[in-house]
């Protein structure tokens, strides 16, 4: 039975968020690339499968993309 | 201290079947009422809530349906609106809560004057990937800088969520309105609390397709109020 996990991490110390207001980091390779090491440190830390490190990349990197597209839009809806 | 709880609803007529049916196991603390509002669904969410108020009897079960879908936010606050209670909890009909659910989340905000909203935990119902990366990153639950509440599994005193005029109606789709309602209660020196206990489980949407549009939606949303009440963040 998959054991279902939970990371004990602050978001405050993720790399680049001003999280308080939850406002992005561009998305740019170097972001991304320290995003994904700071993720990869956390999914070992909480010895992750392999498998689920991989899967867990990809969709950090999909929902970084989203997330940053959907900022972007509500800025233009928000000062139209 | 009565508890009123209050759910949105949109065409999730299965998901909330099995919603309704974990209010019928809520033990030691019962809520007053539950008011379920229906945002204009066109499954059979109506039939199945008149059948759900003339059965349910252990507290006043309730809901309204609106006349044109208003999106989440408004929905709440039509709720807020009518509640009797003290405490307004939230939780979504995509979810269904632990028999002890109200009884922990009321029972960490009334003993704590300091707080005037509470979050509570939020676990998976089923494990495949997408449930296990919302849930590891805690998507669903407040930050530990305690900086907003999220809407799944919430709760708090009725008269301050009156106070700043409730959830932000100008977000129509799901997505930011349960931050923008914590951003205006933290501006204004209001401050939250968590407690773990208090568990409901969410079914996660299973695709790519709504990963993608669930980030979008939250990106947008918290893009807004995130303008609204930090200006030009």
């Amino acid at each position: 039975m998959t054991q279902i996990l939970t990371s004990d991490y602050s978001d405050v110390n993720a790399p680049k968020w001003t999280y308080d207001t939850l406002k992005p980091p561009k998305i740019s390779l170097y972001n991304l690339y320290k995003d994904i090491k700071w993720h990869l440190s956390l999914y070992r830390n909480a010895k992750l499968p392999l498998k689920v490190r991989i899967q867990f990349v990809y969709l950090r990197i999909i929902q970084r993309i989203n997330y940053n597209k959907g900022w972007k839009e509500g800025g233009k809806k928000f000062n139209k | 201290m009565k508890v009123s709880v209050i759910v949105p609803t949109y065409n999730r007529v299965k998901q909330l079947k099995n919603l309704l049916s974990s209010f019928s196991k809520l033990r030691e603390k019962i809520p007053c009422e539950i008011i379920i509002v229906d945002d204009h669904s066109e499954d059979g969410t109506e039939s199945l809530l008149e059948q759900w108020v003339l059965k349910e009897h252990r507290f006043d079960a309730r809901f309204i349906r609106l006349k044109n879908n208003s999106g989440p936010a408004k929905v709440r606050n039509r709720g807020t609106a009518i509640a009797q209670g003290d405490l307004v909890a939230f939780t979504d009909s995509d979810c269904y809560v632990h028999p002890l659910w109200i009884k922990h989340l009321s029972a960490n905000l009334i003993k704590n004057d300091e707080v005037i909203g509470v979050g509570g935990s939020v676990l998976p119902q089923s494990k495949d990937i997408f449930s296990q990366y919302y849930t590891f990153h805690r998507i669903l639950e407040p930050p530990k800088s305690l900086k907003y509440l999220v809407s799944a599994n919430c709760i708090f005193r009725k008269d301050k969520v009156l106070e700043v005029g409730g959830f932000d109606e100008d977000i129509s789709k799901p997505g930011g309105e349960d931050v923008g309602l914590s951003f205006k209660l933290y501006t204004k020196n209001y401050r939250f609390g968590f407690e773990k206990k208090a568990i409901v489980y969410h079914d996660y949407r299973r695709s790519l397709r709504d990963f993608k549009k669930t980030f979008f939606s939250y990106g947008f949303g918290c893009r807004i109020v995130t303008e609204k009440y930090f200006g030009g963040a």
